[in-house]
């Protein structure tokens, strides 16, 4: 018979043998691999499963089970949805974190941070159908994917970078004591977004002009943050340089965002029927790509058409 | 800690990420290797490992965490690889072990024989605890935090992998005496 004491002794030597150098061959194919892996922006990494704790996932767990029955409970013969039974605001899932490919290609990222999406489209048309108000777009090229449709969030990601739609923005300031609030003197019109980059001591907002958009009017800007903005938030730290300003006044699973060193944003704020949307495109490039990985971007911006919720798109 | 490294890579900077993960990848192979028991899927998960955490570093909140994240981060991987190996392998036959058999008076042939049957028959996240526990040297408070367990879930789950092999190798010694084939 073994004894505790025999299998911890004999594992502590046997562990103990064994491989402890990895032939470079295996990081040359990782750095191969991370050339081909764009780096998710922190909201979206945040919720997988290696960051989140155990309480954070009951609740998330909680919270699709909650959507499950919320969905059943409307889906009920005689009932409309979202009447009498409890909100219908969707909540973020858990989900399966992807395993990279084994070999060099980009990892797709479908539906990885809420439940409902699109996943991979096809070159075509394509809607929203939670996002609200609803949107319909054209997408021409094949390696655009829908990885988040949610009632106040929407984003469109491709290896260029993405589209991110807010439904309802907010402008948000950071604060010494590292939270949220929102920014005074601003409320949520397209002026107010224009206004609040042009004034950000942080932001360097160009080609500011007027859009129409499917019949609906905006502003557009091209912000990149300087490098001499350090956030008031001490315990920032490696997130000090971002100038974080857009939140959803709605719950959400978008947290806060904003501008990143080398990282410049599109920024359109669009009055829908008197409620604004936001729609953002973050480049994976950086700064010398963004004049061209912008322009289809700008294309699929261009071709979005937004009805309201519980209408249908225009063809 | 490569605070500059971890912020840079953070930003996206591919160099600095390399420079970052390059010192820590024999350690983190060598968990890959005591977890899976084969080299060529220990460098497949630690490849994973690496992407992954490439991809996930700007969800990483405190980056003086960054080794601990990594250290996590290998260990799941791993865990889910064994788990397919071992829906995939469970009829088949164990092989040998891949890594060098380095003289050890106190280890018999038989011994390590043994333990390699023993081992492979655990669950994959039996055989993580014990290979943090007995080669990283983690008490059960650093293994619930590395596994992102309560102490007390850690504490009896060691202890029951512990009883899993014990059980294991007395199971092997069984079939040994009546010239069984194991596994």
């Amino acid at each position: 018979m073994t004894t505790d004491r025999d299998v911890g002794r004999l594992l502590d030597r046997w562990l103990a043998d064994g491989l402890d150098q990895v032939n470079d061959h295996v990081l040359d194919l990782v750095e191969e691999r991370i050339g081909l892996e764009r780096q998710l922006p922190a909201w979206r990494a945040s919720w997988r499963d290696s960051h989140v704790n155990a309480n954070l996932k009951l609740a998330v767990g909680l919270a699709a089970v909650l959507i499950v029955a919320v969905v059943g409970w409307n889906l009920l013969p005689g009932r409309s949805p979202g009447v009498g039974g409890p909100p219908t605001t969707a909540s973020p899932a858990p989900s399966p974190s992807a395993t990279p490919s084994p070999v060099p290609t980009r990892t797709p990222l479908p539906c990885d941070s809420v439940p409902l999406c699109a996943g991979q489209l096809t070159p075509g048309d394509h809607q929203s159908s939670e996002f609200s108000p609803q949107v319909s777009y054209t997408v021409t090229d094949s390696d655009w994917t829908n990885t988040v449709d949610h009632e106040e969030v929407y984003v469109v990601d491709s290896p260029r970078g993405y589209l991110l739609l807010v439904a309802h923005p907010a402008i948000a300031e950071r604060t010494a004591a590292c939270e949220e609030t929102p920014a005074a003197g601003y409320g949520d019109a397209p002026s107010d977004w224009i206004d609040f980059v042009t004034s950000h001591p942080g932001l360097d907002a160009t080609n500011i002009h007027a859009v129409e958009i499917g019949g609906h009017t905006g502003q557009s800007a091209d912000l990149a943050s300087l490098t001499s903005w350090e956030s008031p938030c001490a315990a920032d730290d490696f997130m000090s340089n971002i100038v974080q300003f857009i939140v959803s006044s709605r719950p959400s699973p978008l947290g806060i965002y904003g501008v990143a060193l080398e990282v410049p944003i599109r920024l359109i704020a669009l009055d829908v029927d008197g409620q604004t949307v936001l729609i953002t495109f973050y480049a994976n490039d950086g700064l010398g790509l963004f004049d061209t990985s912008v322009v289809r971007a700008q294309a699929v911006i261009d071709s979005m058409r937004f009805c309201p919720a519980g209408g249908t798109c225009p063809p | 800690m490569d605070l500059d490294l971890v912020m840079a890579a953070r930003r996206g900077d591919e160099a600095a990420f390399m420079a970052l993960v390059r010192p820590r990848s024999d350690r983190l192979f060598a968990i890959a290797q005591r977890i899976l028991r084969d080299v060529d899927r220990s460098e497949d998960a630690l490849q994973d490992a690496l992407v992954i955490a490439w991809r996930d570093l700007r969800g990483l909140r405190d980056p003086d965490r960054f080794d601990a994240w990594l250290r996590r981060l290998i260990v799941n991987v791993c865990v889910r690889h064994a788990s397919r190996e071992r829906r995939r392998t469970a009829r088949l036959r164990v092989l040998p072990v891949d890594g060098p058999m380095a003289p050890d008076a106190f280890l018999t042939i038989a011994d390590r024989d043994q333990l390699e049957r023993g081992f492979r028959r655990l669950p994959p996240e039996q055989r993580a605890i014990l290979v943090l526990h007995h080669f990283l040297g983690y008490s059960p408070a650093e293994i619930a935090e590395t596994l992102d367990i309560p102490p007390g879930t850690a504490r009896s789950r060691l202890h029951n992998a512990h009883r899993a092999i014990r059980a294991a190798l007395d199971a092997d010694a069984r079939l040994s005496a009546v010239g069984g084939q194991s596994a």
